[in-house]
């Protein structure tokens, strides 16, 4: 009697995958997102699910990713937000890093100040780069600008201040002046929230972290008590960008964590899947309607960084390293004045959509073309008239591209997917070349409701292993969310100037005491919590890290030995990230971090096929080889493990379309994936 | 017959061959210049040395390359072998940007024959000569700014010879990290080719030709259509640097953008003579500036390959500043290349007033220190470069605080900056009332003030824009000039040249305070609440609201004083007849406008996709 839950909100759809352990079945659904009050899409798609099968007591475990903060961020949305930070310093924040984003648009912008200057204060008090004061605090100073920002009715303020992650004295100092205060307004350090040099990002980082948990607070507040409504008593999770899950009150405190956590989720359903199926290596390609977000999984790990960005605004915390690449279903495709078919990066995205959707799209788009090849069925995504609207579709196609060209309909849309490709092809490479890899030793997971369509290809012209589609590719990303471990990491500067084992040693137990503190909060047992000590090094003189593990237990003092073997790793991983290594040089210990992890329970299901035969009939589909051919179609769900499909053919089911193209073989797993090869 | 879809898919290919060259040049390199800051670039050319893709972080890299590959290759066609390479940074071969950035370009063979070029440009960060990094001040020759390569063989098979790389790092600073780059170079080159031969098999050799053929006419027939949409016309700019380092007396360069129908001349005809100091450009750099400024007006942004540049004529007379003699100094070039794509835009404006921006801080302001660590006795050298106001748009305000232009490099947080060198960072802030004011603003541009503690601190600026303020458009005002200032607001503030190299006693505090961008429009057409906006976050002073702007506000009360604002903007209407005759002549930045343009203006106003 156990059900899990996993809830993915996108900008169209809420995904909904449950797994019922008793029946040993699956079951997905989509339902409309709701973006005045998401919590609606969530609770919708719920009911949809228990309605259709399952009783709301029997679920056990729920889990979800949120476009909530990732939307706060994008759209500037932000609460009104305070900041106290050195003398002469209060425009670091502004000045950001002082590049551009566009190199060649004179009318390009650089990110939003997120705090304005007006809310910036300055307070005087020193320290230096070892953390040793030079001129004390300016208390007085201190408790003006308090005073002038509890004026100005602020939501909170963030407290940042130079080298506060080597000694927060100052900082806890104008915290404590803070509460002196006495009218409760929320605070919070950057030597809390971010203890890591470099103080224009510690700054960010900890001003986001706060605008986003503002949001977020009130977003997790009313979907709990909307939840309790429904009858639902399990704890909630909340996905992070890390690919790990916390609880919903530890998901608010760590706020900027759970931007982009849908995609996050989508890399650790590669990364499940891949390992299932016997591929250490995968390149996960999550094609939806405006873009296509790549990830990598090598020897069994996503490879994870800890700086990323959102609105051109840096955010450094440990994260799975997504690539988002401007491909989608919605591309836009076009004749350009030089007579050149040019296709994306701009989408028509849902809304008007492609022109086959009839939502008042004009402009034809990747999947029209998929659409006028035969390889979409027009019965799974169009309501109303059919043969009209597929129609005006080749009427408008043949308008915009196919004549201009000089081609026929169906070269031309094979034209526009053959233009898609090749972008996606060459940034998929450029991606995994600049993560040191080489994408010929890759298998290539396909999924997104586009994403199955073009696998083939790409994958060939990348040379590829081979392709798995997953099962329920279109929800994917919220399957990833059932067997995403619980996640914690905790990270701070090293704070030392020069290596001493002791020091060293001292800090990784004060980080992982705190990793064990956080789930004893979440109420996990510890024997159920490992942990990993990680460090960022780097060449002395370098001003980037690498991160590398330390082997062992956390229990072990790290020696000489100890560190000599994670230097090893730092070497092996450079050589690896570089094609170089300076086994001479003297590296630098720069920041310390622990990740703990307890492992969600994985489910398993087997395929229960039931009756009926998986052939749909045959249509016309055009393929570059043949041109059109009759085709056989295939009902994915019915497909029983060990079924083989000789293209050309095309799998259907849902949420999405599988194409298998001529001398490609379709195998359905043991575990429902196909493989393509 | 190459189709359009066959032709974009070409084009695919090209760029993902010059991809993968520059990320296995960033991946693989040494030095943080290249890796973090980007300072790199990549090309690739057919057998003919017809230039068909690139892969641009470094503008100016590019057009040395352009200049360069087929200088240095096309007389040594004959004895060429599958796996040479030829090293460069001399520009009396073709073009270079200045030393520290050094070439390398290898022939691509496939059978025993020549099908194309591969060629990659690095900065590094030292290549010998009395300064370290190669920009010194105060040079007179190109000798005395390092190690001058005149594209040698330097490699074969793949494989570097070994006597000359030890010539190659025993001229420069950190000999192990340069063998890395060297070595990158190496490899980015040794990719490409493998990429490019595979595209040449999959396509032949005719068929490769053909494409490359249509790319590069599809490419010119874009170009020209863009061009044919800009007014026909002779349009004028001229602008003064405050001096070259060596005589301090302001230079003059002038520019006449000359468009006849579907092709642009750019006439620095004028411009001032060579210069003693390192104050000169070589063409190839005047090329990629004046490209930087087209290709930032140009509506969309298309392919770089030769179609994209054969519409252009560039005119730079011998002898002067932008064409100097094969062995003038020349590190202080992108002074001059930050100046001309300001200028570029304002010769437009009148032609093309919706797309043009007002001038932006203009100078690269390039800042080194050096000295003794009283930490740990050892000897340091830092660079910075710094960010000032972005010139103010039609529609919006000039950014605050960016690099423009050619320049995109990212600051260094003080965090790690006072751990390597013994000062402390006393201000790091946008300067008030630095902007020019407009209907729209300019970008503000930022004062640094660093304190040198404990030791004797050498302070050397690589800069410009500290005589001749960067100029408004449409009744904008000029932003203000550059300062750098020792010791400021005390009684012993010092203002230093803009080309200088100063001593500092402990304790001294060194002031960088960078150019704002001009504004656009009237400054008493700003909406006035933006005015209030700006003086409430202390970007402008009450008294530049009140005597530029004519809004009257109450800073405390955040309120603005609608019958004062009234009457304040009526008066100064009064006082100064409305000046709607474009670009703002004061400042010391002439501008002419020939009347023949005026003419076109008026004939294809509105003209405007």
């Amino acid at each position: 009697m156990s059900v899990r839950l996993g809830v993915d909100i996108g900008g169209t759809f809420t995904d909904i995958v449950l797994y019922d352990e008793t029946g040993d079945r699956v079951y997905t659904t989509k339902t409309p997102s709701t973006p005045e009050a998401f919590e609606q899409g969530v609770v919708d798609g719920i009911e949809k699910v228990l309605d259709e099968s399952v009783d709301v007591g029997d679920v056990s475990f729920l889990s979800h990713g949120t476009t909530v903060g990732t939307n706060a961020v994008l759209e500037g949305e932000l609460p009104k937000i305070g900041l106290v930070t050195n003398e002469g310093l209060r425009d670091v924040l502004e000045i950001g890093d002082q590049t551009r984003p566009e190199l060649y648009n004179l009318f390009t912008d650089k990110p939003p100040t997120v705090v304005p200057r007006y809310l910036r204060k300055e307070v005087p008090g020193r320290l230096d780069h070892l953390g040793e004061e030079v001129d004390p605090l300016d208390e007085a100073a201190a408790t003006d600008a308090i005073t002038d920002l509890l004026a100005e009715d602020v939501e909170s303020i963030v407290v940042s201040l130079l080298y506060s992650y080597l000694n927060a004295d100052h900082e806890q100092r104008v915290g404590a002046l803070i509460e002196e205060h006495g009218d409760r307004t929320a605070y919070t350090l950057s030597s809390d929230v971010y203890p890591e040099i470099r103080e224009y990002e510690r700054t960010i980082t900890t001003v986001l972290n706060e605008a986003v948990k503002v949001k977020i607070r009130d977003y997790v507040e009313n979907l709990e008590s909307d939840l309790a409504d429904l009858g639902l008593d399990t704890a909630l999770n909340i996905m992070h960008i890390g690919g790990g899950l916390l609880r919903a009150d530890q998901a608010v405190e760590s706020a900027i964590r759970t931007v982009l956590s849908g995609p996050a989720a989508g890399a650790v359903a590669t990364q499940y899947t891949s390992e299932r199926e016997g591929s250490a290596n995968a390149i996960g390609m999550d094609m939806g309607g405006t873009s296509t977000d790549v990830s990598i999984v090598r020897d069994g790990e996503i490879i994870r960084t800890t700086e990323g960005e959102i609105n051109h605004l840096p955010i450094k915390t440990p994260m799975i390293d997504l690539n988002t690449v401007g491909a989608g279903g919605g591309s836009i495709a076009w004749v350009d004045e030089g007579d050149a078919l040019r296709v994306g990066p701009e989408s028509a995205g849902a809304d008007p959509g492609p022109i086959c959707y009839d939502g008042g799209g004009e402009r034809a788009t990747l999947t029209d073309a998929n659409l006028l090849l035969g390889r979409i069925n027009p019965d799974n995504f169009l309501g109303g008239d059919i043969d009209l609207i597929v129609d005006r579709t080749r009427q408008l196609f043949r308008e915009q591209i196919a004549e201009p060209l000089g081609q026929s309909v169906e070269e031309a849309a094979q034209s526009v997917v053959d233009v898609s490709n090749a972008s996606l092809t060459r940034q998929i490479r450029r991606v995994t070349v600049e993560r040191g890899e080489d994408p010929g030793t890759y298998v290539l997971v396909a999924f997104g409701g586009a994403g199955p369509l073009h696998a083939v290809p790409v994958a060939e012209a990348l040379d590829m292993e081979g392709v798995l589609v997953p099962n329920n590719p279109g929800v994917f990303s919220a399957s990833g969310l059932l067997v995403a471990d619980v996640r914690v990491d905790e990270s701070h500067s090293y704070r030392k100037p020069d290596l001493d084992f002791d020091v060293l040693n001292e800090q990784f137990d004060e980080l992982v005491g705190e990793v064990y503190q956080r789930f004893t909060n979440q109420a996990f047992e510890t024997e159920k919590v490992s942990v990993q000590r990680v460090i960022d090094m780097r060449y002395q003189g370098q001003s980037y890290e690498l991160t590398v593990p330390v082997p062992g237990e956390t229990t072990d003092r790290i020696d000489e030995d100890l560190l000599a073997e994670t230097e090893q790793a730092f070497h092996d991983k450079h050589r690896r990230m570089y094609g170089h290594a300076r086994t001479s040089e003297p590296i630098e210990i720069v920041i310390l971090r622990a990740s703990g992890t307890v492992q969600s329970p994985k489910h398993d299901p087997s395929i229960t096929v039931e009756g009926g035969t998986a052939h749909r009939g045959q249509r016309d589909v055009h393929f570059p080889e043949t041109g059109g051919v009759t085709t056989n179609v295939y009902e994915r769900g019915l497909l029983a493990a060990g079924t083989t499909i000789e293209g050309p053919a095309i799998v259907e089911e849902a949420s999405s379309t599988t194409m298998v193209p001529p001398d490609v073989t379709a195998t359905v797993t043991e575990y429902g994936n196909l493989l393509l090869d | 017959m190459v189709s359009g879809d066959e032709l974009e898919i070409f084009r695919h290919e090209l760029q993902g061959i010059v991809e993968e060259m520059g990320v296995t040049l960033e991946r693989t390199s040494y030095s943080t210049n290249i890796k973090i800051r980007r300072d790199y670039s990549c090309a690739l050319f057919d057998a003919d040395c017809r230039h068909i893709a690139q892969f641009t972080a470094a503008p100016s890299q590019v057009a040395a390359l352009l200049y360069a590959t087929p200088a240095i290759m096309e007389e040594r066609t004959d004895g060429l072998q599958p796996g040479d390479g030829f090293l460069l940074n001399d520009p009396s071969q073709g073009g270079a940007v200045h030393l520290p950035d050094i070439m390398l370009i290898s022939p691509v063979f496939h059978d025993g024959e020549v099908i194309g070029f591969v060629g990659n440009d690095a900065h590094h960060v030292d290549i010998g000569g009395e300064t370290p990094g190669g920009i010194p001040a105060d040079s007179t020759s190109l000798y005395g700014e390092g190690l001058i390569i005149p594209g040698v063989k330097a490699v074969t098979d793949w494989e570097y010879d070994e006597e000359m790389l030890r010539i190659l790092t025993r001229n420069v600073r950190g000999a192990e990290m340069r063998i890395g780059d060297y070595q990158a170079q190496l490899g980015s080159n040794r990719i490409g080719a493998r990429r490019y031969r595979t595209l040449f098999e999959s396509y032949d050799r005719e068929g490769l030709a053909e494409h490359v053929d249509e790319l590069l006419s599809y490419t010119e027939k874009r170009v020209r259509a863009e061009i044919r949409r800009l007014p026909d016309g002779r349009y004028t700019a001229e602008d003064y640097l405050d001096g070259d380092g060596i005589d301090d007396e302001p230079v003059v360069v002038k520019l006449a953008v000359v468009i006849e129908d579907d092709e642009i001349t750019f006439d620095f005809t004028g411009t001032a003579s060579q210069n003693r100091g390192p104050l000169n450009s070589n063409p190839s750099t005047v090329f990629a500036a004046v490209m930087m400024a087209i290709r930032s007006l140009f509506e969309e942004d298309l392919p770089q390959n030769e179609g994209f540049y054969r519409p252009f004529e560039l005119v730079t007379p011998e002898g002067t500043m932008v064409n100097p003699d094969e062995n003038a100094p020349i590190a202080a070039t992108g002074e001059i290349t930050q100046r001309v794509p300001d200028m570029v835009i304002k010769s437009l404006a009148e032609a093309i007033p919706d797309r043009v921006i007002a001038a932006t801080k203009g100078t690269v302001v390039n800042v080194a220190y050096g000295g003794t660590d009283p930490r740990d006795g050892e000897e340091y050298v830092y660079y910075e470069t710094f960010a000032g106001g972005y010139g103010a748009r039609p529609t919006k305000d000039g950014m605050d605080a960016v690099q423009p232009h050619l320049q995109n490099t990212a600051n260094s947080p003080i965090e790690e900056v006072e751990g390597e060198i013994p000062m402390y960072v006393r201000t790091y802030a946008l300067r008030q009332d630095s902007a020019g004011a407009g209907r729209y603003r300019g970008g503000l541009g930022i004062r640094r003030d660093m304190e040198f503690y404990d030791h004797e601190a050498s302070f050397t600026v690589l800069s410009d824009r500290s005589k001749y303020a960067p100029w408004g458009l449409f009744g904008g005002e000029d932003a203000d000039p550059a300062r750098y200032v020792i010791d400021p607001d005390t009684d012993d503030e010092r203002e230093v040249g803009s080309k200088s190299t100063n001593r500092l006693a402990p304790g001294q505090v060194a002031s960088i305070q960078t150019p704002g961008g001009g504004g656009y429009g009237d400054p008493l057409d700003r909406d006035a609440e933006l005015v209030l906006r700006d003086v409430v976050n202390g970007k402008v002073s009450e008294e530049e609201a009140r005597d530029v702007y004519g809004v009257v506000v109450d800073r405390v009360e955040r309120d603005i004083d609608n019958e004062a604002t009234e009457r304040r903007r009526r008066e100064l209407r009064e006082a100064t007849p409305s000046e709607n005759d474009g670009v703002a002549a004061d400042g010391g930045t002439a501008s002419s406008t020939d009347t023949d343009a005026v003419d076109n203006v008026d004939s294809e106003g509105g003209d405007r996709a």
